[in-house]
């Protein structure tokens, strides 16, 4: 998600979104991954996993981290160069990403249904397009 | 467990560290406008 976030990152904040990752570990681990992966991203950590529980993410169970899903995602990442290391982090946590609007509302939410699974970009951008409807 | 979070929910505050070690809560980016927030798997 972060390398997609990255490559279509001019187009979200064209969309008027600012975009932020929170990731597992330490700053040390951040500013190795997300420096090299995304410098455009705004990457915050939380060492302790609590925000991903406040943001009701739980880890996933078995069919959820290892799937055909999970597998195709772990070729296409390896197709582009990305190769696993040394794990950060609970790796049965489960991903989720949120559009918020300025007024602290949540404005899309999305739960991943495997370990694997991103939204789409165009969903993020349609989620987008909608924000000054809803405030009017 | 936090329930799942649904559009129209207010976003709940949370308290991370920015990459330098600075402190830094996610209202203090949505109170400048609208935000996306990917939370990560893990890195590895």
């Amino acid at each position: 998600m972060l390398s997609s976030l990255e490559s279509h990152h001019g187009e979200l904040e064209r969309a008027g979104l600012t975009v932020l990752a929170v990731a597992q570990g330490e700053p040390k681990h951040n500013e190795r991954y997300c420096g090299s992966l995304a410098p455009n991203i705004t990457c915050l950590s939380d060492s302790t996993t609590d925000s991903y529980h406040t943001w009701g993410l739980q880890q996933g169970k078995l069919g959820e981290l290892l799937n055909v899903g999970v597998i195709m995602g772990g070729v296409r990442a390896a197709s582009k160069g990305h190769v696993g290391g040394p794990v950060i982090g609970d790796a049965r946590m489960m991903p989720g990403t949120f559009i918020v609007d300025g007024a602290g509302i949540v404005r899309y939410a999305f739960y991943a249904t495997h370990a694997a699974d991103h939204p789409p970009i165009a969903d993020l951008l349609h989620a987008a397009s909608l924000l000054g409807s809803a405030s009017n | 467990m936090a329930a799942r979070l649904q559009p129209g929910d207010q976003a709940p505050d949370v308290s991370l560290v920015g990459i330098t070690g600075q402190p830094a809560t996610l209202s203090e980016y949505w109170k400048n406008g609208p935000v996306l927030i990917s939370f990560l798997r893990h890195f590895g």
